[in-house]
């Protein structure tokens, strides 16, 4: 009894970490409507800030706490909503995860050039040397200080949002600030304030947190991860329930170490917070369906023409032939990374941009589909690449069941988890990449045709590029395709409509895994070997990002993003960023990128569109296809809910 | 419903701006942080730079030469890794001008693929460092045969696609690697075999270390570890071996099972085991379940000093005190006392490598040498592992290089390093057979007291390497 009480004391202070964590993001959530992934940046910001003012400059704990939770973290917070975050009411979730991706790029980057990764930095816990002992075991002054201020947090909090005029008129503007102002409410100011004290309590998390886990500008962010589970027992809303949730998570891992064989804890608990999010999600009620709402879309973009895309294929492949000849030795393989991640994009674009579903697991399919190829095949096959399309495609249709159930924000956490856990159970396995973790994945040769060298390699990258433009630009003008937008703009009017939307889901993220996994192929040719790291979910979230930033929407913006990345990659590109910020760039630019999204979720490409129209005049100067106006997305006056009323043949 | 733009409460452009210029301001601000190409130019006079050539011709400062070897002891032989002093000025007749790929009557370029950016910014900074120090002592004794060296590092951003890409590169340009330090090294296998370029790196892949010209100064087999250290633990705490408790990075669980094998082939019992995450919280439940599992002994192998740190401070916590806390290099390393102070008290380091850091200064002239150089690379940098190693493997290259003559082309020091079978970089490593692929055996002991490191029963200059053989694992 002693031990299995010694392990609950454990379990309640390991708890109270994932409490303390989930409840900042559940304020954050409640209070603006938008689940911050860079909540855990913040905290990692502010808990540097906070040593940087005691530890290195010698200021007293007291006023270090003062001066980082009561003047820079509600700054942060104040700043962030001006910035980013007010122009986000409103926009799809996809946008509002990207904006908040960006900013915890951009705040790693900033981190790690701020605080050299390579020095060691130590902050002493709060009452250090002091400890009271508990059922035999040692529990710190420190750790009863994080469970007094997380049960304090969530009582605070509740009187907040539920005994106070400022609390209701919080929760009141998520719903509706037009509404809320009517009754007296200033939606700007108390949204502000609702930053304000997100990040105020991330700081806390923070400070709390470094003394146990080290002062570490990754593991300080990403912390956080483990805290979704425990926010997601809450909905996202209940801070009480949110709260019970953390202290569980802590309880089940610290008796999993407890109680379990050696065997089964190396098996069970790397995985145990994913699995606790994913179960959790699992038995969420089902998503009401939407009936509409109010999006930030400045225009959808219009839909290229068979012949347009055929003809924009054949320029691609005819333009990386020129390439070739002048582009040698390592920036041509940059320009080839480039046109691989244009591939994966692509397949987000099929999956968010078409059909509005959330995926923060595009690389796990591309890890897929690279394993089937270099496992089985070699990379020289195109039985590998079928297989591979075969494999990530199955895969990615189971990972679709909680999509059945699940929309927006859910739907792209029930993601996440997929990701972590294939990581965690799947590709850190050595049975998959062997000893070492790595995996070769070769070159194929098609038709008697060896693609070994660079330049060929390149050349055959675009026209598979090309090839899969062709065939996601026929899915988009095709039924299917009308029925992905019209599921995006309204998944209640497509089922009044009689449209099966359980087949179309499982088919969409059937068919956007299968892109995947066949990039996948080329993904391990272009860099000759695979290994765990490379399909990390971090790095599907990278991937989110930069397509979002082009355009999410457009085959267009899959190649920009793609072409983006080799850039961030080039040394010739790099020498042109200072020094000390070179290494960090991809993180600082691409948190940068995104704050532009809040007002053009598009991406940057859409702003030449009237390139594409001046091209389309000059190549067709017969043919003058107007440019779609800005409320309808299909340039015609009608919406995709129309085209399917047409298809389901109940037009009026 | 779709709304348009222009009903949106807008931004203002205004705080947009404001937007970047905070978030530009505060990198501006933080350039200080850390040390640039420009300033480590300054300070040492040499340098290789992120992704261009090394400038490293103009330096004179004299170091002092290496004396040939560290004298052995009763307990082990620190042998090879002559100085190359003998041979700077060019030979009657010449050196033979541009004798193969990067090499010309002036200068030999040689290169370095490391991982100095990504997700840890400078994680094997050190490589660069070691290799810029062992280049620019060489140029400080004027080069080899009328020529001076340079280095070119690349970085490949902790990503394969760029190792490959950097690795491809110099070995169209570079005469050899030395140095080089990346999870991703094995990017590039199969071009490096095929070119024939001496390949003077302790490499982390099994592939690479496996190819016929990869020399390591510590090589490896494909899985396997030593038993001697086992042994001597066994000796002095026969009870203790038989409880042990351990936690390792998941990561690299492989090499955990490596050094577990050979653990039990000599008799020792493990009673807990777990592979721990990065994003752990905190280890009180292990330590908990080490002492409810009557662990009497903790040894870590697989885990980074910030683990050890970590599990140090929570068994100090919880006031657990093994027989004996054993840590297998990881834990020597200039961080490690300021993560866990007084927790770490009285543990022991078994490693394949002198007291770097400056301990061994005083009875290993490589030591005071090789640190020597570093202050002038970098100044009040602490010299890693990894700093170790690449310092070690230029010193090999040069030996291979002296002896293979002032014509020689890559073939020829490749054959000059196969006949370098017994090789310690004047003591700084433990002896090790880089020709023929032969793992070290002898390592010393290192125990933490009042916060420094020293010797623990294998008296200086030497190692120990009586206690077991190399075990190698058969999968």
């Amino acid at each position: 009894v002693t031990t299995f009480l010694a392990y609950t004391i454990i379990g309640i202070a390991t708890g109270c970490i994932y409490s303390l964590t989930a409840m900042g993001l559940v304020v954050t959530y409640t209070t603006s409507g938008i689940f911050n992934f860079a909540h855990g940046a913040i905290g990692m910001v502010m808990a540097f800030t906070y040593w940087e003012l005691t530890v290195d400059h010698g200021w007293s704990q007291p006023l270090a706490l003062l001066v980082v939770l009561g003047i820079f973290a509600p700054l942060l917070g104040t700043v962030i909503h001006l910035l980013l975050m007010r122009g986000l009411h409103g926009t799809t979730i996809g946008t509002q995860l990207v904006v908040t991706l960006g900013l915890l790029l951009a705040l790693i980057g900033f981190g790690q050039v701020r605080w050299n990764p390579t020095e060691p930095r130590v902050l002493p816990e709060f009452f250090a040397g002091h400890n009271v002992r508990l059922f035999s075991v040692n529990v710190t002054y420190h750790q009863v200080t994080m469970i007094v201020v997380a049960v304090l947090v969530a009582v605070f909090l509740r009187l907040l949002f539920y005994r106070t005029r400022i609390g209701i008129a919080m929760r009141a503007v998520v719903d509706d600030p037009e509404l809320a102002s009517l009754n007296g409410a200033a939606p700007d100011r108390v949204s502000m304030a609702s930053w304000a004290i997100g990040a105020v309590l991330a700081g806390a998390a923070g400070i709390l947190l470094a003394p146990i886990v080290s002062l570490d500008v990754i593991l300080l962010t990403l912390l956080v991860i483990n805290g979704y589970a425990a926010a997601m027992v809450g909905r996202l809303r209940s801070l009480p329930l949110t709260f019970a949730g953390g202290i569980a998570l802590g309880l089940a891992e610290a008796h999993t170490i407890g109680q379990l064989p050696s065997d089964w804890i190396n098996k069970i608990k790397p995985a145990l917070p994913i699995i606790f999010l994913y179960l959790v999600l699992l038995i969420l009620p089902q998503a009401r369906l939407r009936v509409g709402r109010l999006v930030t879309a400045r225009r959808v973009p219009r839909v290229a023409t068979l012949r347009e895309s055929i003809a924009g294929a054949i320029a691609l492949v005819i333009g990386a032939i020129i390439l070739v000849q002048f582009v040698k030795g390592s920036l041509l393989v940059n320009f080839s990374q480039g046109i691989v991640f244009s591939l994966i994009m692509l397949s987000l674009v099929l999956l968010v941009g078409y059909a509005g579903q959330v995926s923060l697991a595009q690389m796990t399919f591309v890890g897929l589909g690279a394993f089937a190829m270099g496992k089985y095949f070699g990379g020289g096959s195109l039985l590998g690449i079928l297989a591979a399309a075969v494999i990530a495609g199955a895969v990615g249709a189971l990972a679709a069941l909680p999509a059945l159930r699940l929309t927006g924000l859910y739907l792209g956490l029930s993601t996440l988890a997929f990701a972590q856990g294939m990581s965690t159970i799947f590709f850190k396995n050595e049975h998959v990449f062997g000893y070492g973790g790595r995996l070769a994945v070769g070159r194929p040769s098609i038709l008697g045709i060896s693609f070994e060298s660079d330049k060929m390699y390149f050349i055959l990258l675009c026209a598979v590029f090309g090839l899969a433009s062709i065939g996601v630009l026929a899915i988009r003008r095709g039924p299917f395709g009308r029925r992905l937008v019209a599921m995006k703009d309204s998944s209640a009017a497509c089922a009044t409509l009689g449209l099966n939307l359980t087949f179309t889901k499982l088919a969409v993220f059937a068919l956007s895994a299968a892109l995947a996994g066949v990039a996948g192929c080329f993904f391990g040719g272009v860099n000759g070997q695979v290994g765990p790291n490379d399909f990390e979910m971090l790095n599907s979230l990278v991937l989110l990002l930069l397509v979002s930033i082009a355009g999410i929407n457009t085959v267009t913006g899959a190649l920009m993003g793609g072409v983006t990345f080799g850039a961030f990659k080039s040394d010739k590109f790099l020498k042109l960023v200072p020094s000390s910020v070179r290494g960090n760039f991809p993180f600082i630019g691409a948190g940068l990128g995104a704050i532009g999204i809040g007002r053009n979720p598009n991406g940057w490409t859409s702003e030449f569109g009237w390139l594409g129209n001046m091209i389309r005049r000059v190549l067709y100067p017969g043919s003058s296809q107007p440019e779609a106006p800005v409320d309808t997305p299909n340039g015609d006056g009608s919406g995709p809910v129309e085209e399917v009323r047409e298809l389901a043949g109940t037009a009026s | 419903v779709t709304r348009p733009r222009s009903h949106l409460r807008s931004t203002p452009r205004l705080a947009r701006a404001i937007a970047v210029l905070v978030l530009l301001t505060m990198v501006a601000a933080a350039c200080g942080a850390r040390v640039s190409d420009e300033e480590v130019r300054a300070a040492g006079g040499v340098t290789g730079t992120r992704s261009g050539q090394a400038d490293a011709g103009d330096d004179t400062a004299t170091g002092d030469a290496g004396t040939g070897g560290a004298t052995g002891t009763d307990t082990g032989e620190a042998t090879g890794g002559t100085d190359t002093g003998g041979a700077t000025a060019a030979p009657e007749g010449g050196n033979g001008g541009a004798t193969d790929v990067g090499i010309t009557a002036d200068t030999v370029l040689l290169g370095n693929v490391s991982t100095l950016s990504g997700p840890v910014p400078g994680l094997f900074q050190g490589a660069v460092i070691g290799s810029q120090a062992a280049v620019a002592y060489q140029n400080s004794k004027g080069g080899m045969f009328g020529r001076k060296f340079k280095l070119e590092v690349r970085d490949d951003q902790f990503d394969t696609g760029q190792n490959r890409n950097q690795t491809i590169d110099l070995i169209n340009k570079t005469f050899a690697f030395i140095g080089s330090f990346s999870l991703y090294d094995s990017a590039a296998v199969d071009q490096i075999g095929k070119s024939g370029i001496p390949d003077v790196t302790y490499s982390l892949s099994a592939d690479r270390r496996g190819l016929a010209n990869n020399f390591s100064i510590e090589p490896s087999p494909r899985s396997g570890a030593p038993t001697g250290a086992f042994n001597y633990f066994k000796k002095k705490y026969p009870d203790a071996v038989t409880n042990v408790g351990t936690i390792f990075s998941d990561i690299s669980k492989g090499s955990h099972e490596d050094y577990k094998a050979a653990a039990q082939s000599v008799g020792w019992k493990y009673a807990y085991e777990r592979g721990v995450q990065a994003t752990e919280t905190d280890f009180t439940a292990d330590v908990v379940r080490m002492r409810q599992a009557g662990v009497k002994a903790v040894y870590l192998v697989a885990v980074d000093v910030k683990t050890t740190a970590r599990l140090a401070k929570a068994m100090a916590q919880q006031n657990f005190k093994p027989e004996f806390f054993l840590v297998n290099g990881a834990a020597y390393d200039p961080t490690l006392v300021s993560l866990a102070g007084e927790s770490v008290e009285g543990l022991y380091s078994t490693q394949p490598y002198s007291l770097f850091l400056g301990e061994d200064a005083g009875v290993i002239p490589e030591v005071k040498l090789f640190n020597e150089w570093v202050q002038k690379i970098k100044p009040g940098y602490k010299p890693d592992l990894f700093a170790t190693f690449a310092w070690s493997s230029g010193r090999l290259l040069f030996q291979a290089m002296e002896a293979a003559g002032a014509k020689a082309k890559r073939a020829d020091v490749i054959a000059a390093l196969k006949k370098i079978d017994e090789f310690s970089a004047n003591g700084l490593l433990a002896p090790a057979g880089p020709a023929s692929k032969r793992p070290p055996e002898c390592y010393l002991i290192a125990q933490l007291k009042g916060g420094k490191w020293s010797r623990f029963d294998t008296p200086p200059p030497g190692y120990r390497c009586s206690d077991g053989p190399y075990l190698v694992r058969q999968k």
